[in-house]
């Protein structure tokens, strides 16, 4: 039996530390979820909480209009990773072994009303999507709102550099773990966010493409955030945004221009590898590569996405490669504009 | 291949020796990445195998040159290297800041390894008079030498397991 991804069970996992008043505000942008989500269960993993967060959920329960399932981790040292790790157990738990959905949030979240729904959509056609945080408040005047969208711009030049089918614009670059939406299957396939005190969400991420799984980065599902400087876990987005909001130095970020030669470069070895060995071999060569070894690891993937997300991943773009955020924004604008043709004598 | 019998023999030998070395090297450092318990490290270490494979593409070429070819037969030596290192930084069960600190010392062993291969085919290729290869094999040398950020992080690393009386 074909079943469409609107029939299929949904369970969101959401990890919670000692966030009791941002709860009510989560439950409430949970309750409004559009009649498109269907029926769902939302599993929270109470990561050693020490104030009333275990409370107020066990006593809003009764009376939500999605069930609700809840456990806890003693207090240890914070790790994002183990923490959405347990609360996405739980949601394969309610899943059982048929084919289901599973979404992560954050406690400090508020999912659009469509969220469930645009995450049904389009686990049509993909195994994994990414949404769209957006700010609860957009700070004018700090670091973060400005790397935020020179970000975004990069992730545009990105995709028409090197086009993905079925990531095609409109997309974005974001894959924080407030909004990401599984396959259970392939969740589960995945085995799971890792054990990391941050960053968990963008290491599944390259994983699933590593591993052949279509990842959609989707504006339309979209998770408002808060900007919160006390996170869950040390050096996590938080942190981040703590620094960018009170330092008057703007932060580091790749040379545009070093990106732009490795976005073309993965775009000439996604070309490669559609196109067959011969290409394959081909772009060895030209591009200095053994072979051998892009034929092995070419014969050994499922996706011209994981060839490109192995022989030369985003982490491949040099470290001493990095310029302040306005010059970067500058060198950005430049590679932006069109250049007139050289005549040809 | 028979014995060698001069040093063009054995420049080759060392390039083949070499990319088998660099061929077994990629796939483990590609565990370790899957392995290890800090993003920033997995990161690193897969950001370490695009130069891995860009130096078995120099490799390839010299090779070629040399009027040999690439064979899948295991260079012994990082044979033991790759064995050593998927024990204690792939399949160990340990806490991941040990695992962390195990995989940083398994590929600093891997590197300098290399190091070494490399060096000796760069000599043996300067005494033969190959100067573009004794370039490029002396560039890839100082490549995988000046890289110490990975001896700063086993360091630092080291420091906080020890402060954490792990």
């Amino acid at each position: 039996m074909i079943c469409r991804s609107e029939d299929l069970p949904v369970a969101v996992g959401i990890p919670v530390r000692d966030e009791a008043d941002r709860l009510p505000r989560l439950l409430d942008a949970l309750c409004e979820q559009s009649a498109g989500a269907g029926a769902f269960t939302v599993c929270f993993l109470l990561d050693g909480c020490s104030d009333d967060s275990e409370a107020l959920l066990r006593a809003a329960a009764p009376g939500l209009p999605f069930d609700v399932k809840l456990s806890s981790l003693p207090r240890a040292e914070p790790n994002a990773g183990r923490a959405r790790h347990g609360a996405m157990e739980m949601c394969l738990e309610v899943i059982g072994p048929q084919r289901g959905i599973v979404l992560t949030t954050d406690g400090d979240s508020l999912p659009e009303p469509d969220w469930i729904e645009t995450t049904r959509r389009a686990l049509h056609d993909v195994d994994v999507v990414a949404g769209h945080i957006e700010r609860n408040i957009r700070l004018t005047g700090c670091w973060r709102t400005r790397l935020e969208d020179y970000l975004n711009a990069l992730h545009s030049m990105r995709r028409e550099v090197d086009p993905i089918a079925w990531d095609a614009a409109p997309s974005h670059p974001s894959l924080g773990g407030a909004k990401l939406g599984f396959r259970a299957d392939v969740y589960r396939a995945l085995g799971g966010f890792p054990a990391y005190v941050h960053g968990e969400d963008t290491a599944l991420i390259s994983k699933a493409r590593r591993e052949g799984y279509r990842v959609r980065h989707d504006p339309a599902v979209r998770v408002l955030t808060s900007n919160r400087t006390a996170g869950r876990a040390p050096g996590g987005l938080a942190d981040e945004l703590r620094v960018q909001l009170h330092s008057d130095l703007p932060p580091l970020v790749a040379d545009p221009a070093v990106c732009l030669r490795h976005y073309r470069l993965q775009a000439a070895l996604r070309r490669a590898h559609e196109a067959g060995p011969a290409a394959v071999v081909a772009a060895a060569r030209r591009f200095g590569y053994c072979e051998m070894h892009l034929t092995d690891v070419a014969r050994e993937v499922r996706t011209s996405d994981a060839f490109v997300e192995i022989i030369a991943p985003a982490d491949c773009v040099g470290r001493s490669d990095v310029l302040r955020l306005p010059a970067a924004e500058e060198a950005l604008r430049e590679l932006q504009t069109p250049q007139p043709e050289t005549a040809v004598a | 291949m028979s014995s060698p019998q001069n040093l063009k023999d054995l420049y080759l030998e060392e390039l083949q020796d070499l990319w088998s070395a660099n061929d077994q090297m990629v796939k483990v450092v590609r565990e370790m990445a899957d392995a290890v318990g800090d993003e920033k490290l997995s990161s690193r270490l897969r950001g370490s195998v695009g130069g891995i494979e860009k130096h078995a593409g120099i490799l390839q070429d010299l090779i070629s040159d040399a009027g040999g070819e690439m064979k899948k037969e295991h260079c012994k030596g990082m044979e033991g290297l790759v064995k050593e290192a998927r024990k204690h930084a792939v399949e160990m069960e340990a806490d991941t800041d040990v695992k962390d600190v195990a995989a940083i010392a398994q590929f600093q062993r891997m590197s300098h390894y290399g190091i070494a291969g490399f060096g000796t085919a760069a000599a043996f290729a300067e005494a033969l008079g190959l100067d573009d290869a004794a370039s490029k094999l002396n560039k890839a040398t100082s490549e995988i030498y000046s890289s110490d950020e990975y001896m700063t992080e086993l360091a630092e690393r080291s420091q906080n397991l020890e402060a954490k009386g792990k």
